[in-house]
């Protein structure tokens, strides 16, 4: 059984400012139930294990046995899972821990496809490798209900949401299944329902695989063409849309959120226009993503350019880091700027050769992450980002979680992040 | 802090070694230096090397040579020599490779360098049948076949080798063989008479300086002739001046950097240099088992080489290994016999955790799939030193490497080898267990395929006297044009051949790979 009160007690805020042992221990005690919930219901995962030589009942020292590659959500064989419908469900089935009770048809694109799962209780959110090559993963209702929460709880830690009162400017897609789009919308549609405007209307799966991968026939050619050419003038008016709206909300509160380009360029856009878009003092931006696709922009760079385009003291923008195997995010203190992993996310660090790195002090590894939360796929993944994690905490303000010191990725793995997506499908 | 000279240049260029900058690699206790090259460096080492060749070298009979490298290669196969001892306690920590596996598969092979393969290799010269069938090569154990159009065939019996001075070889090594490249490029270039400058991989500095330094404490004039150095590989202002001064450029690399480098020289030919190119660029190899092969015992021949570099080496089986239906053991029985025989060598030839860890991502994926589900079978160890899978379905995915272990049944092996046509040239070696009956039909019909070594089950990873190499011949490929296929088989009784790599496969079961009494085939 999923013990879902022990996993809404542990999603928490409250939990960041609580004695690390006292949260472990209730970190642990969800591992192991969602664990053994994923042993019993995944056969992948039961598989998995199995071969590991563990069985439905693990200590703590067992964990870092039970990550599984992220390559597993992207192991499909065939290119196009419209397709092959029901081969694609196959696959689903395999991973998932919950069951599949519905016969997809496959009605032409992949979006129609993956609207089809949705209907059906399912959500596929995906991200995309350079080479088109999705990664799905499997969220039923209660995994998406705590992606809401565990972003709520980590921003609320943070910066004391007025839930309902809130303005959202997101420069992001209101409809898409690629998983950073859905989040933000999610998350911010909960926290303030009716106040959220959209720069971007829809995002759709075929496009995104398009643009990732290339196109493959002379049909795709010509679509890639049109789109090509079409995609500048979007972005354009995506950075009007906010702008209008920032202007509407001049001096007051709003949270603006978006890839770290689209922040950029948005600024740049008001400073060359000389627009006031001025807004609160109390208001504050939020990227996740970096820069993958596109020429970077320093942290430095970037603070002037948000304080003098919006007034905004740049301690008030936070860059948070998330991935799409995982239901939450790593978000930026105000006092420090440093990231806190979430006290319901145990972090687990290997070294070149693969081995636990004992959690002390400040260390480097390749990150894997343990997250109960996740009740229809194993939220137990290795990654391919290599971290740098400080375990004695922040020193500028109150909460007792590690913090995140700096970000890389893997070589030869792929850049995948879901702001390189959205960089990369919008790109010229 | 003890230091290691992560290079090697002759005594010859002491004041310039004086003058150079160098990097520091911190290896346990130890650090590596490595020089910091730039293009004055690179001048005066390429000149210096002509200069002494010339000097001790170009007249140096090859007698000489053949004594000092059948030393060397002696010394090596002492456990107690230092160098050695070195060597495997350093790189295993540079390469990941356990020491074990080092010894069984590099430094076996370095054994072979002796005075009968100098011999064999100096008074090379192929009979003409070998355009016409697999023909067996006088001196060595092994039958050649060559693929050419009239006019190769012609170029082929008009080359007097020994009539082309070759000043300097260069060879670009890569890191996945780590070591045994670098050595033969060291010995090779010795015995065609040429000074040798070797570069090794950023990865592992380490071994080519000690083989080189083992080189010139057995011959001082032969190691007057040898350099070997990293460099970034690509400087332009580096590379153009060793291309220019070089009769040949041997590089074993990625495909990428291979053409790399070929594009460069064919530039630098077109502007009238005359540099004979050698590119080995990335392969993938297969096993074929035969029925009438299909046992235990060529189970752990076959295990032998799917451990060899961890399934890294260009000739490593990573496609799979193909097992014959209607033999002793039917093919999921060999799977598992695969398996057995695996525990008990992965005892002997252990593998590090980093590999393993590889190998979980790799299961991890595979298991997702719904096939895992339809016949699929899975071995693993106890010790999880390994993982042998059954596939019901064939797919040629070359993925077999970190000693994850493929099998496919087949009805027959022509099958096989007719559907690997669309890998044509990434094909070069072939671990082969078939009786004597049928190894020549199914040899010609793989030599048109594309593959160029065909070797005995348990000698995929260890190279042998007489051999073509990735579609040509060494020594003959740095004379005549790239044009001719060379294809060979790396025993003449296969079936002999067999029986008696079994009886090494089970000395390394019994009492390891350090025992001085292991036979070397």
């Amino acid at each position: 059984m999923f013990d879902t009160g022990l996993i809404e007690k542990l999603v928490s805020s409250e939990n960041y400012y609580k004695k690390r042992e006292e949260v472990e221990k209730l970190r642990h005690k969800a591992i192991k139930m969602s664990h053994k919930y994923h042993f019993e219901n995944n056969r992948f995962y039961h598989d998995y294990c199995k071969l590991k030589g563990l069985n439905g009942d693990i200590k703590p020292k067992d964990f870092h046995k039970i990550v599984i590659p992220d390559g597993v959500f992207k192991s499909y064989e065939m290119e196009c899972p419209e397709k092959n419908p029901q081969e694609f469900k196959k696959w689903v089935e395999r991973i998932s821990s919950v069951p599949i009770d519905f016969t997809p048809k496959g009605m032409g694109s992949l979006e129609s496809f993956l609207e089809e799962f949705y209907s059906n209780g399912l959500m596929l959110g995906f991200s995309s490798g350079t080479s088109g090559k999705l990664t799905f993963l499997p969220r039923d209702e209660f995994t998406r209900s705590m992606i809401v929460k565990s972003y709520t709880e980590a921003i609320d830690a943070t910066l004391k949401l007025n839930k309902g009162q809130e303005k959202f400017i997101l420069g992001i897609p209101k409809k898409t299944f690629l998983q950073v789009g859905y989040n933000g919308r999610v998350v911010a549609e909960n926290i303030s329902p009716g106040n959220v405007f959209h720069a971007i209307d829809s995002l759709k799966a075929d496009i995104i695989r398009l643009r990732m991968r290339g196109p493959r026939s002379s049909k795709e050619k010509i679509m890639n063409y049109f789109i090509k050419k079409m995609l500048p003038r979007i972005e354009k008016n995506s950075i009007k849309g906010i702008v209008s709206n920032l202007e509407a909300n001049r001096g007051k509160r709003v949270v603006f959120m978006g890839p770290p380009f689209l922040i950029i360029n948005t600024a740049k856009y008001v400073l060359e226009h000389g627009i006031d878009a001025k807004i609160g003092e109390d208001s504050f931006f939020a990227s996740t993503g970096g820069f993958k696709g596109r020429s970077i922009v320093s942290r430095d760079k970037m603070n002037d350019l948000i304080q003098e385009a919006f007034g905004l003291d740049p301690k008030r923008y936070i860059d948070l880091y998330g991935m799409t195997e995982s239901n939450s995010i790593m978000v930026d203190c105000l006092e420090g700027n440093n990231k806190h992993i979430p006290p319901w996310m145990e972090v687990i660090l290997f070294d070149e050769h693969m081995e636990p790195i004992p959690p002390e002090g400040k260390v480097t590894g390749n990150y894997a992450f343990l997250e109960p939360s996740s009740k229809s796929f194993p939220g137990f993944i290795t990654t391919g980002d290599k971290i740098k994690v400080d375990y004695d905490g922040c020193p500028a303000c109150d909460k007792k979680t590690p913090i995140l010191l700096s970000i890389e990725r893997l070589p030869r793995l792929e850049s995948r992040g879901c702001s390189g997506v959205l960089a990369k499908t919008v790109a010229d | 802090m003890s230091k290691l000279k992560g290079y090697y240049l002759p005594k010859s260029l002491k004041s310039l070694e004086k003058e150079m900058e160098f990097t520091e690699k911190k290896v346990n206790n130890k650090t590596i230096l490595t020089p910091n090259i730039n293009s004055q460096n690179i001048a005066n080492i390429v000149t210096e090397l002509k200069e002494n060749r010339k000097k001790y070298l170009s007249e140096m009979p090859l007698t000489e040579i053949a004594l000092a490298y059948g030393n060397v290669s002696r010394k090596w196969a002492d456990n107690k020599y230092e160098k050695k001892k070195l060597a495997l306690e350093l790189l295993p920590l540079l390469t990941n490779l356990s020491s074990e596996l080092i010894e069984f598969y590099q430094f076996r092979s370095i054994y072979k360098i002796d005075e009968k393969t100098i011999n064999f290799l100096s008074t090379l010269n192929l009979p003409p049948e070998v355009f016409k069938q697999f023909t067996p090569i006088e001196g060595a154990n092994t039958y050649v076949r060559a693929y050419a159009g009239f006019r190769d065939k012609l170029s082929l019996k008009n080359i007097s080798q020994n009539d082309k001075e070759l000043e300097l070889v260069t060879y670009i090594t890569p890191s996945n063989v780590p070591g045994f490249i670098e050595s033969l490029g060291i010995f090779i270039a010795s015995i065609v008479k040429a000074a040798g400058l070797i570069k090794t991989p950023s990865v592992q500095p380490l071994f080519a300086p000690l083989f080189a330094e083992s080189v010139a404490e057995q011959n001082k004039e032969i190691g007057e002739t040898i350099a070997v150095i990293p460099w970034a590989g690509g400087d332009e202002s580096i590379e153009d001046i060793i291309f220019r001064n070089s009769n040949v450029v041997s590089v074993v690399s990625s495909t990428q950097t291979a053409m790399s480098v070929k594009n460069r020289i064919d530039k630098l030919n077109r502007g009238g240099n005359s540099i004979k190119g050698c590119y080995h660029g990335g392969k993938f190899g297969i096993e074929l088992i035969g029925r009438e092969m299909a046992t235990k015992d060529v189970a752990g021949l076959a295990a032998l080489d799917g451990i060899g570099y961890e399934g890294y080496m260009c000739g490593s089986p990573a496609f799979g290994f193909f097992v014959e239906e209607d033999g002793e053991l039917s093919p999921i029985e060999f799977a598992e016999a695969l398996a057995g025989e695996m525990e008990k060598l992965s005892k002997s030839i252990p593998q590090t955790n980093f590999f393993r860890k590889l190998r979980d991502v790799k299961i991890g994926e595979i298991i997702s799939r719904p096939e895992f589900e339809g016949g699929q079978k899975i071995y693993t160890s106890s010790k999880n030193n390994f993982a042998v899978i059954f596939e019901s379905k064939f797919n040629l995915n070359p993925i077999g490497q970190n000693r994850l272990i493929r099998v496919f049944g087949v009805k027959s092996l022509e099958e096989v080898i007719d559907k690997m046509k669309p890998w044509k040239e990434y094909l070069q070696t072939a671990g082969v267990a078939l009786g004597n009956d049928r190894i020549q039909k199914i040899a010609e019909l793989m030599g048109k395929t594309g593959f160029s070594n065909i070797r005995v089950a348990g000698t995929v990873a260890l190279p042998r006297l007489g051999e073509a190499w990735d579609g040509n011949y060494p020594i003959y490929e740095f004379y005549i044009p790239d044009s001719i296929q060379w294809t060979s088989i790396n025993a003449v009784d296969f079936e002999n051949e067999i029986k008696e790599l079994i009886k090494i496969k089970n000395q390394v079961i019994t009492k390891g790979v350090f025992n001085p009494n292991l036979q070397i085939r």
